[in-house]
């Protein structure tokens, strides 16, 4: 097929999106609803809050504090003596405290301090100590100063001059406030924009009877796909833009009102950088929410599908946009974060060339991922074996009925018990071992059973478990033998943890060594051996091979598997590592294998250690070494084949 | 086996749809299960068989939306499979449920779909002009689809199938939720098309539908063929006083309706 052709099929299709989406209430609603309404809405009322708030102030005395022991500067006295007369005659706007400290202004005893300073010449320096973050203490300031510069009688040589002395910190500044909350904010409205438009474009046409129509049209799926995610990326784009645009508008309306001497300038520049960086995420997200909403049956299910992935970009961005974090390198890889990160430092004007080209690069690599894993679940065959409310044909019915627990089920397992291990972490620095104990038996093996049971399956149905072959056990122990190895010699040659790191794991695995050795095997060990495996081998993978292949669905699932350990060094070995359990879990039709493999992986690390016995490894020579790799690896393999042997190839049954 | 593949070889020749012992299985459910027949230009065939007798997957696969798991199809001399989108290029494809951007006007649905189909631009205005035409659509073109009654529907459905002239016609139950009339002026516009030498195959579950409009019909059952023939000869041959026993008694149900014993 001729590329012009395509371009025009593209242009046709995005053009047909377009006009549908735009006819779309909903999408017009998100689009246009939150800029144009909620902003302006929320500034009017905030400045009307401010002026409530200002006036009652206004009735409010200023707390004046002074030092105790004046210096022997002659100006000094005068100042003091001029702020008495003030106090006294003015009860009602200044209210006067000796022998006040700096401290009092931070405790809020008093709201400003007026304090002299050592000059270099013979004028006399005051310092007002003030909380510029702090309401009265700022309008105290302002008070003291202007009476302080106006009561200057004329032709009077200045004496002395006034230093504003600010304690508030840096963070409490507003312009570093608009730093935080708008790049959260354009991340949190691309997602929203891209919410509605990308199931209107997927589960939509299921859910209004066009899908068949679509799908038989000539053109190819990449195309149309493609197609659709540009116009779901525009939507995204358009409505970041709105926000992005009404959110400076206001802010810059807000602060010309707060001064109005002052003219704030509409920071165009940077207002399309911000845009020209808000691209490949748009992009990203409208891909990675088409993709999800393909594989819905129904608007709503596809609404269950999304949020989960609307938090996983959420989140991130929420951490990101609190926390104090450089964009490093590093970070600037991680999708949600880096966009936010690199909007706050464009607003900062700190934004490093090569951060931002990193941050462009990485989020349009991803989004040509995520586009062609759209493409890929975007095919007839996939599509209309999923069982259609409108579709009436029992033959497309049977083939998906056995599949009760699908992928909307397994992220909303995955999802739930992220949030509570993130919950339990406080519970798990206080108290070691209890703590781990608890996050893993409550957190994941009983939240597995109560999950189950509040959605009605049976318990063996969704975690798998069934007595496996004796070939299927002994394979995965061989396997969990040699995998720790071949994984762990992966990690340090493609990305090798600092020393920190390593130590840390260490300290974790073996608690200072006060915690006898049997202890930690359990704790680390076998626990996860049983828990790890219910979760993620149980509803986890068993939900993604109801809606996937077996070869997606693994890959899903150790995805999920290595970002649940929080730990972005070990992101690849346990990722391979839940790539091998889920295999094993989905070939022997089993849980159990899983847990035998995870049992001898995490104990023969944990019982090396203890001993002492992986300097061993480490030290020796590399001949050693490969020789090493090449055992574990020969072991893994011996592995595999027994499993492979003892479990029918014969179709995985959910 | 060797005759069967002559036949095809045969058929091929004169034949706008050959379909021989295809395959198609969903899990263990064998949808269509050897199933062969032709279509030539001028034909109307249908396929008749209760729900889940795997009409549509059979359709389907004639559209390139589901690959077969065995035996051979053909449609408009080309094989079923290689090249789905070029097969979809050279096909109407309408179902019962009409399948119509609601949010977007008649016009700009059937200018959209022979763009995307290859209509060249200066043709597409007088086509859909000759198609609003014969098929009564005048006032309802700049009406958007979602505002449609369900006839109305239906026929700027059969436009938008229609709207590339294709050589072949496949329905997926076309009159599914059709009043009497819509159904009789459905029926017509597809007459019609016969007329103008396209080869037509439809799946129905009304068999009154098949009598009035099929040159022949094959009965679906469970994935195969298990009849066909004119309606008549059908009708001739089990006995029956109507192609509705005809079809009970070829799937071997008795009925009081049909009057005959089964085998």
């Amino acid at each position: 097929m001729n590329l012009s052709r395509m371009a025009f099929e593209l242009r046709l299709i995005f053009v047909k999106e377009m006009r549908e989406t735009l006819r779309d209430r909903r999408t017009l609603l998100v689009m246009l609803l939150f800029p144009l309404v909620v902003y302006p809405l929320l500034a009017l009322l905030s400045t009307q809050v401010t002026a409530a708030r200002e006036s009652r102030l206004d009735e409010r005395p200023s707390r004046v504090g002074i030092p105790a022991e004046s210096p022997g500067h002659p100006a000094y006295k005068t100042i003091t003596q001029e702020l008495r007369t003030l106090t006294s005659k003015e009860p009602k706007r200044f209210v006067l405290l000796e022998n006040a400290k700096a401290q009092d202004v931070a405790q809020e005893r008093i709201d400003v301090l007026v304090k002299p300073m050592e000059g270099a010449d013979a004028r006399l320096r005051v310092a007002l100590v003030h909380d510029s973050a702090r309401e009265t203490s700022r309008r105290a300031e302002a008070r003291v100063r202007e009476h302080l510069e106006g009561q200057l009688p004329d032709g009077c040589v200045l004496r002395y001059s006034v230093d504003g002395e600010d304690l508030s910190t840096d963070e409490a500044r507003s312009g570093y406030l608009l730093s935080r909350v708008l790049p959260l904010m354009v991340v949190l409205m691309l997602l929203l924009g891209a919410f509605y438009p990308a199931i209107d474009a997927t589960a939509g046409e299921r859910e209004r009877g066009t899908l068949e129509t679509t799908l038989v049209m000539p053109v190819q799926a990449s195309v149309l796909l493609l197609a659709k995610i540009l116009s779901v990326s525009v939507i995204a784009i358009l409505t970041g833009l709105a926000n992005l645009l009404s959110m400076a508008l206001t802010f810059v309306q807000v602060l010309s009102m707060a001064d109005p001497d002052k003219q704030v300038p509409i920071p165009w520049v940077r207002l399309l950088l911000a845009t020209v960086g808000m691209l490949p995420s748009a992009f990203l997200f409208s891909s990675l929410m088409v993709a999800a909403a393909a594989i819905a049956r129904t608007f709503k299910e596809a609404q269950n599908l999304l949020t989960p992935l609307y938090s996983l970009f959420l989140v991130p961005s929420v951490v990101a946009s609190i926390g104090d974090y450089p964009l490093t390198p590093a970070l600037a890889f991680v999708p949600g974060v880096n966009i936010t990160l690199y909007l706050r430092d464009l607003i900062l004007a700190d934004a490093a060339p090569l951060t931002t080209l990193l941050v462009l690069l990485s989020t349009a690599l991803y989004a040509v991922l995520a586009m062609r894993l759209a493409a890929h679940l975007w095919n007839p065959e996939r599509l209309l074996a999923i069982r259609d409310p409108a579709n009436r044909s029992p033959v497309a019915t049977r083939t998906v009925v056995e599949a009760t627990i699908t992928a909307p089920d397994s992220l909303l397992a995955f999802a739930l018990a992220f949030v509570i291990f993130l919950a339990s972490m406080p519970l798990q620095m206080r108290f070691h071992v209890a703590g781990l104990f608890a996050a893993q038996w409550l957190g994941m093996f009983g939240f597995v059973f109560v999950y189950v049971r509040l959605r009605g399956w049976r318990v063996a149905d969704a975690i798998g478990w069934r007595l496996p072959s004796v070939g299927a056990a002994v394979g995965a122990a061989l396997m969990g033998a040699g995998a720790w190895i071949v994984v762990g010699t992966l990690t340090e040659v493609v990305a090798k943890p600092p020393a920190e790191v390593t130590e840390l794991l260490k300290k974790l695995l073996l608690a200072e060594g006060d915690r006898p050795v049997w202890l930690t095997f359990l704790l680390v060990a076998v626990t996860p051996a049983i828990c790890e495996e219910v979760l993620f081998r149980g509803p986890i993978l068993r939900g993604m091979a109801g809606s996937f292949s077996p070869r997606v669905a693994i890959a899903i699932q150790a995805a999920m598997f290595s970002l649940f350990h929080l730990d972005l060094y070990r992101l690849l070995p346990t990722f391979c590592l839940g790539l091998m359990l889920g295999w094993l879990a989905l070939r022997s039709r089993s849980i159990v294998p899983g847990m035998v493999a995870h049992l001898f992986n995490n104990g023969i690390v944990i019982l090396l250690s203890a001993y002492g016995a992986e300097s061993v490894v480490e030290k020796s020579a590399p001949t050693h070494q490969y020789a090493l790799v090449l055992g574990a690896s020969a072991l893994v393999l011996v592995g595999i084949r027994t499993v492979a042997r003892s479990s029918p190839r014969r179709s995985v049954k959910m | 086996m060797a005759f069967l593949f002559l036949r095809y070889a045969q058929s091929r020749v004169t034949n706008r749809i050959v379909v021989l012992d295809l395959q198609r299985s969903f899990g263990s459910l064998r949808a269509v299960d050897g199933l062969s027949f032709s279509v030539a230009a001028g034909e109307i065939y249908g396929l008749l068989g209760p729900n889940g007798a795997g009409k549509t997957t059979a359709l389907r696969i004639l559209a390139g939306l589901l690959k077969p798991d065995g035996g051979h199809a053909q449609v408009d001399g080309l094989p079923v499979g290689p090249d789905p989108i070029e097969i979809r290029r050279r096909i109407g494809f309408l179902t019962g449920s009409a399948g119509l951007y609601g949010r977007l006007s008649a016009r700009e649905l059937l200018r959209y779909t022979a763009s995307l189909y290859g209509v060249p631009a200066n043709r597409i205005e007088a086509r859909i002009a000759k198609l609003s035409e014969s098929l009564g659509l005048e006032s309802l073109l700049d009406r958007r689809c979602e505002g449609l009654s369900t006839g109305q529907k239906q026929r700027v459905s059969i436009a938008r199938a229609l709207v590339h002239d294709p050589g072949v016609l496949i329905l997926d139950e076309p009159t599914t939720g059709l009043d009497v009339i819509a159904s009789q002026g459905l029926r017509d516009a597809i007459s019609a098309e016969r007329a103008r030498g396209k080869a037509i195959v439809l799946s129905t579950h009304y068999l009154a539908e098949a009598e009035l409009l099929c040159d022949r019909v094959g009965f679906m059952h469970e994935g195969r063929l298990i009849r066909e023939g004119t309606p008549t000869s059908l009708r001739a041959e089990t006995g029956a006083l109507s192609l509705e026993a005809a079809f009970l008694s070829a799937v071997g149900v008795t009925s009081s309706l049909s009057g005959t014993a089964t085998p």
